[in-house]
């Protein structure tokens, strides 16, 4: 029998991962991507998780958690410049042969650079999955997860920003000490990235349709009745540019998929992991004798070494059995 | 950053002016020296001297007539083949040019070429940018041909790489007489005809303003 057991219920456990989830947002900016020789653009995208029902047994199951994306893009389009002529002629010559000559060029337009923002916030996909608890037995020296981030906390090179949150700053003063530690194991985990292409696809028709009208009610006259004149209207013009040929689903579904949102942010989530704990006992332990009593060396603290721990998942909670021993002193 | 703003407004277009996207081609005759003249109005506004070697039936010049002003106001001398063409353009601005070209030999200066009469052999090119449609005139009277400009629902295709028309013009009017165009594609005319001609976008007439007649205290009921 263990000599304490730490007992999580279901709403306990769910708090736990909410905290989590927070921990989990981020934010990723690509580099630019071009697309086609006058077009290019980058798109920053920020996620976060919204943890909805927990069902227990064997793992913990998620229902109904949301993976929630806002896209912001910003392209570039160079308008490339409009120009008549060119064309080759062929006539016959009164002297009775035919010949050819190419009309001379005219540029109509000198081309400009239409860069424009659009922003697809709160893009939600439903989250199927299972997660797995694990006691693990931490010990920094031993250890290959600590990250980049923690190691330079480690170190004392990372930025003050953290020293300055006490919750972040608590987390990686805790996160580097030998201990028990409770972790989240993903276990499966199934979701399109993507669940309605024409909701994202029509918000983003929208905003460029709104980004157009503004673009063309800043040009010239004399600009705007050349480019629609020889173009079109201004939308077909730059979703010409854009390569986009009706079918905004598609378009869109690319170039989110060229980003590889769902490599990053899972690489960006297991090198989290790495280093998340849920809950965290240290390997030894200091409790004052009271909390009125502070720490002295004529009253030491009382202390305890954790010598075993172990988890149990059971339907309405989760198990922590821990064994205890004396210091060696 | 626009350049040709008179491009866009261009709805008329006469046979013997080069002005924005009207080309005129003429051909060299022989071998020799020439002096072309480009006027606006009576004025000579720029000249080019243009000397032409040996037959060469492929070599063409283009011209562009309203190239700022030459040092000393003269222009470097331009070379081509005898029977070679003359492409006389206007890469800009809003004036229109008439052209003339002398021919300079021992016994004096002779004008061979005026665009005010174009002839069998010249070419008048017009590259219309506003949609509609232009009709025909010789000598301002209206003769049959109609040429519609009409914008594509389609994708567009650059306005330079659209296949340029070609037709007739004479005494009697355009052959074919109806002639499409995109908004950008040349129209070659081969001139049939020594009269002036002119090519026109229709304006649809102004609804006349109704009158309304206010009643005052002193109107009959």
């Amino acid at each position: 029998m263990a000599d304490f057991t730490l007992a999580l219920s279901r709403n306990g456990i769910k708090d736990i991962l909410v905290t989590l989830a927070d921990r989990a947002a981020g934010k990723v900016n690509s580099d630019p991507v071009p697309l086609g020789t006058s077009v290019s653009y980058t798109v920053s995208t920020s996620w976060r998780f919204e943890i909805g029902d927990l069902f227990f047994a064997p793992m913990i199951e998620l229902n109904e958690t949301d993976f929630v994306l806002d896209f912001h893009f910003k392209f570039r389009i160079e308008v490339p410049k409009i120009e008549v002529g060119g064309q080759t002629v062929c006539f016959a010559k009164p002297f009775g042969e035919v010949s050819c000559v190419t009309l001379p060029v005219i540029t109509l337009y000198d081309g400009g650079v239409f860069e424009f923002d659009i922003g697809i916030d709160g893009f939600r996909s439903e989250i199927e999955g299972a997660i797995d608890f694990q006691i693990v037995h931490f010990k920094p020296e031993e250890s290959d997860q600590l990250d980049t981030t923690i190691r330079f906390f480690w170190e004392n090179r990372v930025s003050n920003a953290f020293a300055e949150t006490p919750e972040v700053s608590d987390f990686f003063a805790m996160a580097m000490k030998q201990g028990w530690e409770l972790r989240i194991i993903p276990g499966w985990m199934d979701f399109d990235l993507i669940d309605e292409p024409g909701t994202i696809a029509g918000q983003f028709e929208r905003e460029l349709s709104n980004a157009i009208t503004t673009w063309g009610a800043d040009l010239s006259a004399s600009d705007r009745d050349a480019l629609l004149d020889l173009s079109g209207d201004l939308t077909t013009l730059i979703e010409g540019l854009l390569d986009i040929h009706d079918d905004h689903d598609t378009w869109i579904l690319a170039r989110i998929s060229e980003l590889g949102i769902v490599r990053e942010v899972a690489k960006i989530l297991s090198d989290r992991l790495g280093f998340f704990y849920l809950v965290k006992l240290l390997h030894e332990q200091k409790f004052p004798i009271s909390e009125d009593i502070p720490f002295s060396e004529d009253i030491p603290p009382v202390r305890f070494e954790i010598s075993n721990a172990a988890l149990t998942i059971e339907p309405e909670e989760l198990k922590i059995e821990v064994d205890i021993k004396a210091p060696d002193l | 950053m626009q350049k040709n703003s008179q491009a866009f407004k261009r709805e008329h277009f006469p046979s013997h002016l080069v002005g924005a996207l009207t080309y005129i081609m003429w051909n060299v005759p022989a071998a020799g020296d020439y002096l072309i003249s480009a006027w606006v109005s009576d004025k000579p506004f720029r000249e080019f001297p243009l000397k032409a070697g040996q037959e060469d039936l492929n070599s063409f010049a283009h011209i562009d007539v309203a190239t700022p002003k030459f040092t000393r106001n003269v222009a470097p001398e331009i070379q081509i083949g005898a029977k070679g063409t003359v492409i006389f353009y206007c890469s800009g601005g809003f004036r229109e040019f008439r052209i003339t070209v002398t021919q300079k030999s021992d016994g004096g200066e002779k004008e061979i070429f005026n665009s005010e009469h174009l002839s069998r052999g010249d070419h008048f090119v017009m590259v219309p940018i506003v949609s509609g449609k232009y009709d025909f005139t010789v000598d301002s009277k209206k003769q049959p041909g109609t040429i519609t400009v009409r914008s594509s629902s389609e994708k567009k295709t650059p306005a330079s790489q659209l296949e340029p028309k070609q037709a007739t013009a004479t005494d009697g009017g355009l052959s074919p007489d109806k002639i499409e165009l995109r908004p950008g594609q040349p129209l070659v005319l081969e001139i049939q005809t020594s009269k002036k001609f002119e090519i026109t976008l229709l304006r649809d007439k102004p609804t006349p303003k109704r009158i309304r007649t206010i009643p005052t205290p002193n109107s009959p009921a």
